[in-house]
C-alpha cells in the first residue's frame, strides 16, 4: 500500500487517475477483507463517482487538494450522508439515514480523499475488542486468530492489512490506541475537544474524540492537519521521559526492551510516575458507565432486549449509578489533572505502552493484570484509560519488529502538544525503532 | 467480574424501576453494578485518604 502522500502526489501530477486508485483499492478490499472482516459496508458507486469528479477536476486544470485521490474509511459511527449510522449496534440498522456527512468526513472529502468503506467496531463504541453480535469479529491482520482490539478495530485492521492507507476512528478510554498498538498501526486520539464531532454518534461526551490511523507518523500528521488540528511550536529542544509505576508493571518484557532502545537513542531518559494512575482508571470506567448509561436511557427504556447483552448489563450498571459517585470520579478528574501538569513543566513527551503485550487469542480473550486473568473486552484499555481521563493527546506507535506480532506505544503530551509527538513519532520511524510491518502473507 | 451478592437483586431493581427501564435486575447486571462499585469505592477511598486534595472542578 503505498502512502496518503505518495497517492495524493500521483494524482495531483497527473501520474494516476483517482478512479483507478480506486478500482485498486476495491480489488484489495474484496480481496483481502473477508478473513478481517474490517468493511461493514464497501461504497464502490459514490467512491468511483467522487473519483471521477477528481479526475475531472485535474483535466480542467484545478488541484483537487492535498489529499487527491487518497481512498479512505470511517468507523461505523461516523455518519455518512445516505445511510444509517448504526454504531456498531443492529438496533440501529433501520435507523434514519443521515442527511449530510460528519464534519470530519466532509473536510477530508474537501481535502480531495474519497470515501471508500465504512469500518466494524464494537457496539456503542463501548469495548475494546470489536467482538461484535451483530456485525461480527473483526479479526487481527497480522494473524486472523487474534482480537484487532476496539473499539475501532476495523479502522485499524484495514490500514494494517494494507486496505485503505488512512481510515478515521474515535477514541473515549483507548478506542484508537489499542487496536493500533495490536494491529501495529499508528493511532493519534488528539487533545480532548480539538477536532469536529459534528455528525459522530457520541458515547461518553468527557472522553470522546475522533482521531486518525494510517501507515506513517506523516500521514498521521498530514491527516491530523486536514482535519483541523492546531498544536502549540514544536520545542527546539523536545524532552522525553517514560511512564514508569503503573505503565511498567503489567508489560511484557519485549516492550520494556522496545522503550529501553527508545531511551538510548535520546541519550537516556529518566522514568517519571504519574500518581494514583489505577485510582485513575477506576473513575475514568465510573464516568464512562455513568455517561453511557444516561446516553442510552432512552433505548434501555423502549429496546432493552435489542443490546448486545455484554454492552446492556454494563450501560444498565451505569444508569443506577448515584450522581454522587459520579461527582466524587469527576472531582479526582480535576485532582489528577493537576498532577499531569506538573509533570509536564519538567517534560515534553512521555513513552508508555499502548497495550501491555500482542493481541489475545479470539478463543481465549483474557488478559492478565496484576497475576489475574481478566476478560480483554474490558481490560485492554489499562495503560490507556488513564491518560484519556484527562484528555491528553497521544499518537500511538508501533515498534518495528517484522515478523512477530505488534507491540504498540504511547507518545503522550500535555493538552495542544501534537507537534511535539509527531516530531518524535517522525524521529523514532527514521531510526528504525518504529514502523509499520506488513502482515505475513 | 466481581460477585454481587445476592441480597442486591432487590435495590438494584428498584433502581431500575425508578428510571423507568422495564429490563430485570439479572445477575450479570448486579456483577457489573458491583464491578463498578469496586472503582467507585477506589476513588473514594482517595478522598478519604487525602481529605485535604485540592481539586478546583
Amino acid at each position: 500500500m503505498k502512502s496518503v502522500r505518495a497517492i495524493a502526489e500521483e494524482v495531483r501530477a497527473g501520474r494516476r487517475r483517482a478512479v483507478d486508485v480506486v478500482h485498486s483499492t476495491l480489488a484489495d478490499i474484496e480481496r483481502l477483507d473477508a478473513p478481517i472482516q474490517a468493511v461493514t459496508r464497501l461504497l464502490a458507486d459514490t467512491a468511483l463517482a467522487d473519483a471521477a469528479a477528481i479526475d475531472a477536476a485535474i483535466s480542467r486544470g484545478l488541484d483537487p487538494g492535498p489529499l487527491a485521490g487518497v481512498p479512505f474509511g470511517v468507523k461505523d459511527l461516523f455518519d455518512v450522508a445516505g445511510l444509517p449510522t448504526t454504531a456498531g449496534a443492529g438496533m440501529r440498522r433501520d435507523a434514519a439515514p443521515a442527511t449530510s456527512d460528519a464534519e470530519a468526513v466532509r473536510r477530508l472529502k474537501a481535502a480531495g480523499a474519497i470515501l471508500v468503506a465504512t469500518l466494524n467496531m464494537d457496539e456503542f463504541a463501548y469495548g475494546f475488542a470489536t467482538v461484535n453480535a451483530a456485525f461480527g469479529t473483526t479479526r487481527n491482520p497480522h494473524d486472523p486468530a487474534r482480537l484487532a482490539g476496539g473499539s475501532s478495530g476495523g479502522s485499524a485492521a484495514a490500514v494494517a492489512a494494507g486496505m485503505l492507507p488512512l481510515t478515521l476512528g474515535s477514541d473515549t478510554n483507548g478506542s484508537i490506541r489499542v487496536p493500533a498498538a495490536l494491529c501495529g498501526v499508528y493511532g493519534l486520539k488528539p487533545t480532548h475537544g480539538t477536532l469536529p464531532m459534528d455528525g459522530v454518534f457520541p458515547f461518553v461526551d468527557s472522553f470522546d474524540d475522533i482521531g486518525p490511523f494510517a501507515a506513517s507518523a506523516a500521514d498521521l500528521a498530514l491527516a491530523w492537519g486536514l482535519l483541523g488540528g492546531t498544536a502549540a511550536p514544536v520545542p527546539a529542544d523536545i524532552r522525553v521521559a517514560r511512564l514508569g509505576g503503573w505503565f511498567t508493571r503489567n508489560a511484557c518484557d519485549a516492550l520494556e526492551r522496545g522503550i529501553d532502545a527508545i531511551g538510548a537513542h535520546f541519550g537516556g531518559i529518566p522514568t517519571v510516575k504519574l500518581p494514583e494512575v489505577d485510582r485513575a482508571r477506576s473513575a475514568a470506567f465510573v464516568m464512562t458507565a455513568a455517561e453511557g448509561g444516561a446516553r442510552h436511557l432512552p433505548e434501555l427504556r423502549t429496546r432493552a432486549l435489542e443490546f448486545d447483552p455484554a454492552t446492556r448489563d454494563r450501560l444498565l450498571a451505569g444508569a443506577i449509578l448515584p450522581a454522587a459517585t459520579y461527582l466524587t470520579a469527576q472531582r479526582f478528574q480535576s485532582w489528577f489533572r493537576a498532577q499531569a501538569a506538573r509533570m509536564f513543566a519538567d517534560h515534553d513527551v512521555l513513552i508508555a505502552p499502548a497495550v501491555g503485550d500482542v493481541a489475545p487469542r479470539i478463543d481465549d480473550p483474557l488478559i492478565e493484570v496484576d497475576g489475574v486473568r481478566v476478560p480483554a473486552r474490558a481490560h485492554l484499555g489499562i495503560f490507556t484509560q488513564p491518560l484519556s481521563f484527562i484528555g491528553l493527546p497521544v499518537v500511538t506507535v508501533p515498534l518495528l519488529r517484522p515478523g512477530e506480532l505488534p507491540l504498540g506505544l504511547q507518545l503522550v503530551g500535555k493538552p495542544g502538544a501534537e507537534a511535539a509527538l509527531f516530531a518524535i513519532a517522525g524521529q523514532l520511524e527514521v531510526a528504525g525503532l518504529t514502523g509499520v510491518s506488513a502482515p505475513a502473507a | 467480574m466481581a460477585d454481587a451478592p445476592s441480597d442486591a437483586l432487590p435495590e438494584l431493581a428498584g433502581r431500575l424501576v425508578q428510571l423507568e427501564i422495564p429490563a430485570q435486575c439479572t445477575a450479570t447486571v448486579a456483577a457489573a453494578f458491583a464491578l463498578l462499585r469496586e472503582h467507585a469505592e477506589r476513588v473514594e477511598s482517595f478522598f478519604v485518604e487525602n481529605p485535604d486534595a485540592a481539586c478546583a472542578v
